[in-house]
């Protein structure tokens, strides 16, 4: 299918890489139906479109490069819900604010997409824990992997 | 909204699945348990509106300039 978005225009995508989170994303009902999009220029952040509607694209990132040893405690339940097999992976992203003032972007830790990619299904997971927060900082954790774009845009910032 | 007044350890019955117990009194909290299917959804309230405002704030990403400066592909 083809979906026209707002910031990567026309964008072919075939329907075996949509992915359905029952659900929604909380807020975000257009999320029901989306997938991923890599741009080179903004690695590591992938960005998450949503088929349904193309004004919206979450940026998302890998959280073991916020915090290495990452390891939520995640119900038998969620699994079950997102037909995953015994000893099948599980892709785990978490949802980046990326504001004006790039240094102040965060990821939310407390509240991974959990995605089942053999059977296209995901879920925002809310952990029980208080360990991991919603807004993460996480400039210093990517600015050594951001592409040169980003890394300029941080630079403009701090000469003003 | 259905206002109760449980003492300690009184319980509340929703529906035919889910009981709430009312497990601890303090001064300025009370300690609440919750009986519940595995797959009924239980948050606190002001952590679920949290990401829900993150998520909305996501979406609000600046566009990095990305105009006909990238390859897209899908992942």
């Amino acid at each position: 299918m083809t979906v026209f978005t707002r910031r990567f225009g026309a964008v072919q995508v075939p329907e075996d890489k949509v992915i359905s989170f029952a659900e929604g994303i909380p807020g975000l009902e257009c999320m029901k139906r989306s997938f991923f999009i890599k741009v080179e220029e903004t690695l590591p952040f992938y960005w998450l479109q949503s088929a349904v509607d193309g004004d919206v694209a979450l940026p998302v990132i890998d959280p073991v490069l916020v915090d290495e040893g990452y390891a939520p405690m995640v119900e038998d339940s969620v699994f079950e819900e997102l037909l995953v097999a015994p000893g099948q992976d599980v892709l785990a992203v978490v949802i980046a604010v990326i504001p004006d003032d790039i240094r102040r972007m965060s990821a939310n830790m407390a509240a991974p997409l959990l995605i089942n990619l053999n059977r296209n299904l995901g879920k925002q997971v809310v952990l029980d824990s208080s360990d991991y927060k919603v807004r993460t900082p996480i400039y210093e954790a990517v600015r050594g992997r951001m592409k040169e774009d980003l890394e300029r845009a941080g630079a403009d910032e701090k000469a003003q | 909204m259905l206002v109760l007044t449980r003492r300690l350890n009184e319980v509340i019955q929703l529906g035919d699945d889910i009981q709430i117990t009312v497990v601890a009194i303090d001064a300025d909290r009370v300690k609440i348990g919750i009986d519940a299917p595995r797959t009924t959804k239980i948050y606190r309230r002001e952590l679920l509106e949290d990401v829900m405002r993150a998520n909305r704030e996501a979406a609000q990403a600046p566009a990095v300039d990305l105009n006909g400066k990238f390859h897209t592909e899908t992942k």
